[in-house]
């Protein structure tokens, strides 16, 4: 069963990263999930948005970025929705961290915190074009 | 007899505050670049009033770190939150960026 959907939509200024942050941020904990399980969501929400900010509308400012927060069964999920260009996450390489810092390649850490601390991260292309990023995390599951 | 206020200082402190997301980058990278390039030996970043680290501001102090140690400088972070710390852990930096107290910095 979903719950009612709660939406945010800002344009594609890196300043409204923090707009975005305290919307989840309070979605998150309305929903009963502990202070560090809603560290864990606004971080990858956060990374998420940057990706489109930074990625998908390669700096423009002028874009949109919607962020939609709904509840389905015991799952909090979080839709992050650009119009930008499509963002194929999959052709970005997982940082090796196993690699001594001066071999380290830096790229790749926002997939990389999205992935480690969601249950669950879908990325799709919608048939009007840009990107979505579904996210899922179990309420009091894990928050490691 | 040598007059201390000619010596170059052998330390720098950057404090930044509140939420260090991707908008916080430039501004960092423009303080860590100026301290290293200033030829501070010893660069401390105190965290105590910093309440969240985005991806983009790790990689900006792993680009210091780095810097930093191809000019045998030493940066380290010090009053890490908790929880910024299980950030750090998460991705391995813990291994990477130094934790330590300040020694008499001067604030850039």
């Amino acid at each position: 069963m979903t719950s009612t959907q709660h939406e945010i939509c800002v344009t594609s200024e890196l300043a409204n990263l923090a707009n975005i942050g305290v919307f989840v941020s309070e979605r998150a904990r309305l929903s009963g999930m502990s202070e560090k399980q809603v560290f864990q969501v606004q971080m990858a929400v956060d990374e998420a948005c940057t990706n489109a900010m930074v990625h998908a509308y390669q700096g423009d400012p002028e874009g949109e970025v919607r962020v939609c927060c709904y509840l389905e069964g015991n799952e909090f999920v979080v839709e992050v929705v650009d119009q930008g260009q499509v963002f194929d996450a999959t052709a970005v390489p997982e940082p090796d961290l196993g690699k001594p810092i001066e071999d380290r390649d830096i790229g790749g850490l926002g997939l990389f915190f999205m992935r480690k601390l969601m249950d669950s991260v879908v990325f799709a292309t919608p048939s009007e074009g840009g990107n979505q990023v579904i996210m899922r995390k179990r309420i009091g599951g894990r928050s490691s | 007899m040598s007059d201390a206020s000619q010596e170059p200082q052998a330390s720098a402190l950057i404090a930044p505050a509140g939420r260090l997301d991707a908008s916080a980058v430039p501004a960092l990278d423009r303080k860590l670049s100026a301290a290293l390039e200033a030829g501070f030996r010893h660069l401390t970043v105190d965290l105590s009033q910093v309440t969240y680290i985005s991806s983009s501001v790790l990689r900006c102090l792993l680009l210091a770190h780095r810097q930093a140690d191809q000019q045998e400088s030493y940066l380290e972070l010090v009053q890490v939150h908790p929880r910024l710390m299980d950030t750090f852990e998460l991705c391995g930096f813990d291994r990477i960026l130094h934790c330590s107290p300040p020694s008499l910095p001067s604030v850039v």
